[in-house]
């Protein structure tokens, strides 16, 4: 599909990294070490199983290291998405029924939520709003969800303002902290932090929910995980997930500020532009219809998006923008590890031509 | 030349999607989201069986993939479900609550296809956008009917102006549909033996009244009225007279000494006119929102269509001042049509198309019928 890293005139741009970015080379190796020595069930007695094992364990506590947790913390799950419905389904008593989350949660998230907190004009939730739900009916909330950044605008939510807010009225806080890896520093203070590999350059069906005290299983029949989540863990997935996380973060602050200065002498608007965001998103609206330009772009070789994938493929009108009080169809730049100064520049001109030729229409 | 093709994942366009490939043009595929309905609206019955022949289900969405992954051509899907609902479902209900019967496939043709996916083939740097219908774009640039008398679609066309034909590419005109299937399988598209989509896409059920007491709950509640013959005798109460159509004989709930048909229906006054068959007899119609090929000009031989694979009525046309119509720059948007020997029950909403021979000289929608 693409050409990783090459940079060269015709191999293809991907600018799609918020969505899925492709397998970095420390992961790929740990995968393919892992399927040639680890390859066996981990909860075997033999020593094929013990190998599966002791990598698996590994696994987990160079993760736990990253993020700077305890290893008995970390929960493998298939995925964030599953990490996200463990603690919002799992939480909830008829006593504490209600999952409050931001209007711009996932809709993995957003799908289990009784009460949705409102975000300001640049998509950064309104803790105000959070303090005067909790003062009336903190005795109902079962939990709390704020992402760690939005996966379209990039912007960041201010987890700490949260965490306090939750702690004083004494609510557990989940945070999805799926597109921050490789981006930030994952916060490790929330009760409850989802995660998910192959938006770090890991691989997809795999991730973790990290938490000191999860709820009951989610999956249930056997004892894997300590008993908190059945289901043979895919060794060599989390062995490609945890040689991911341990790659340095991305330094593309300065490319995604050049395509962002491109955009706005092309007439983009930048959403969120006012908050500060994951550095290497750029969220931009222009006149012509996102998933317009998106086609156009794919047409001259490179991979953006509207914002969030969609199972069948067809961008809808985005929650996050309507949630920010505004509307359109924006296109989400979202640039990886790799992404060279010749691919911003490809991009640009791309961009331009697509967009000049919308406009002649 | 680059174009964009719409395809619905029928046979019919991936056909043109194949053969414009063939023909060693850049081809685009682009599937337009239209709707939230599901193709299988209720499982188990028989609708489900049919799921997948509806223009927009997702099984027809994921065969459009196929023959473009096939074909080697990029694919996209296209979500036009705000244009299609104002256009063509809300134009639906609204036309029935105003007594009269919609053609959806009109403005899906005029407003979806020919006007907003033609706009964004145009965005995309696209020269021309097909589609599969089954209709011939006249060397003056017109349109004509299809070959294919049977599959003929150019009564739903009549609305695309000339503008829009010139961007416009119709590759099966001249084909037969047998040919159509044929080169389906020569071209290893896996959809040749596609059934046929008849139906209207967000009605898999076919059952309009239901849809128009959904979308417009409000509107459609307060609907009730009388059943009365031409001289405004009650003969019985109806629960929603748009729920009828001209024509109808059947659910009028009024036992009589002979046939029962519907005759008008008055949105206003909420009335429904029934009479015996040989009222449905008319002389002719007021039409407007004309859309004009070319001028009824003397020696052409008019025939009106009116409705799919209706009759021709051989006819003669006017302006409303009684003027006939020969400088071509001087076309009116409303016409009298008078049929040689009378047509039945000519339906408010339903389009009139003029033809000369296999030439559209133009159509537009039918108003009222005359006496």
């Amino acid at each position: 599909m693409h050409s990783h890293g090459s940079g060269g005139a015709g191999s293809r741009v991907y600018l799609d990294h918020n969505a899925t970015s492709p397998l970095r080379p420390g992961a790929r190796a740990a995968i393919e070490a892992a399927w040639a020595q680890a390859w066996a069930n981990p909860g075997s007695a033999h020593r094929d199983g013990q190998a599966a094992a002791s990598t698996l364990e590994r696994a987990r506590s160079e993760l736990a290291h990253v993020l700077g947790v305890s290893s008995k913390d970390v929960h493998f799950t298939s995925g964030a998405t599953e990490a996200n419905a463990w603690v919002l389904r799992g939480l909830p008593t008829p006593t504490r029924p209600r999952v409050v989350c931001s209007a711009i949660e996932h809709p993995s998230v957003r799908v289990w939520a009784t009460d949705l907190l409102p975000v300001d004009s640049e998509g950064r939730v309104r803790v105000a709003a959070l303090e005067d739900l909790l003062s009336s009916v903190s005795d109902e909330v079962a939990v709390v969800s704020v992402m760690g950044a939005n996966n379209e605008t990039g912007v960041v939510q201010p987890i700490a303002e949260v965490l306090a807010c939750c702690r004083a009225a004494g609510v557990p806080l989940h945070c999805d902290a799926t597109q921050l890896p490789g981006k930030l520093p994952v916060p490790t203070e929330p009760d409850h932090v989802s995660l998910t590999a192959h938006k770090v350059g890991g691989p997809t069906g795999c991730g973790a929910l990290v938490s000191r005290h999860p709820p009951p299983s989610l999956i249930e029949g056997g004892g894997q995980e300590r008993g908190a989540r059945a289901g043979t863990v895919p060794v060599p997935l989390v062995a490609g997930f945890a040689a991911a996380m341990k790659e340095p973060p991305m330094d593309v602050v300065g490319l995604r500020d050049e395509l962002e200065h491109a955009c706005r002498s092309l007439g983009g608007q930048v959403v969120g532009a006012g908050a500060p965001r994951l550095p290497n998103t750029l969220f931009v609206r222009f006149d012509v219809p996102g998933d317009l330009v998106v086609i156009g772009l794919d047409l001259l070789g490179i991979s953006a998006s509207t914002g969030s994938a969609c199972s069948s493929g067809t961008p809808g009108s985005s929650a996050v923008l309507q949630a920010m009080g505004q509307s359109g169809v924006p296109v989400r730049f979202s640039l990886g590890p790799d992404t060279t100064q010749g691919q911003i520049l490809r991009a640009s001109d791309a961009l331009a031509s697509v967009l000049a030729r919308a406009r002649e229409a | 030349m680059r174009v964009v093709v719409a395809m619905s994942g029928g046979v019919d366009s991936s056909v043109v999607a194949g053969l414009l490939a063939e023909a060693g043009h850049e081809v685009i595929g682009v599937h337009m989201k239209l709707h939230d309905v599901p193709a299988h609206p209720s499982s188990g019955d028989k609708e489900a069986a049919r799921g997948s022949k509806h223009c927009c289900g997702l099984d027809d969405a994921l065969d459009a993939r196929r023959v473009a992954d096939r074909l080697g051509v990029p694919f996209y899907a296209m979500d036009l479900r705000a244009p299609f609902k104002s256009a063509v479902m809300d134009y639906f209900a609204d036309s029935y609550l105003a007594g009269a019967t919609p053609i959806p496939c009109i403005p899906c043709n005029g407003v979806l296809k020919f006007n907003v996916l033609l706009k964004r083939a145009r965005a995309l740097g696209a020269d021309a956008l097909a589609t599969g219908h089954y209709a011939r774009i006249g060397p003056d640039g017109g349109l004509l009917a299809a070959r294919d008398r049977d599959k003929d679609q150019s009564y739903f066309l009549f609305g695309v102006g000339r503008e829009a034909l010139a961007r416009t590419r119709f590759p099966l005109g001249g084909l037969e549909k047998a040919e159509v299937r044929e080169h389906a399988r020569r071209l290893g598209l896996g959809v040749a033996d596609k059934p046929e989509s008849q139906e209207i896409c967000f009605i898999p059920d076919e059952d309009h009244t239901r849809f128009v007491r959904e979308h417009r709950p409000v509107q459609a509640a307060d609907g009730a009225g009388l059943i009365v013959d031409e001289s405004g005798h009650e003969l019985g109460r109806h629960d929603g007279y748009w729920r009828y159509t001209i024509g109808q004989r059947r659910g009028l709930g009024i036992a009589a000494g002979h046939p029962l048909y519907v005759l008008s229906i008055d949105a206003a006054s909420r009335r429904v006119v029934v009479g015996p068959a040989d009222r449905l007899q008319r002389r002719g119609v007021i039409s407007t929102g004309m859309n004009w090929f070319r001028a009824p000009g003397v020696g052409t031989t008019l025939t009106a269509r009116l409705r799919h694979r209706g009759a021709l009525h051989p006819c003669s046309v006017e302006d409303l001042d009684g003027h006939e119509l020969h400088d071509p720059s001087l076309l009116p948007a409303a016409v009298r049509v008078r049929f040689d020997a009378g047509a039945r029950a000519p339906t408010p909403g339903q389009a009139l198309v003029l033809y000369d021979g296999e030439v559209i000289v133009g159509g537009g929608w039918i108003k009222r019928a005359l006496p």
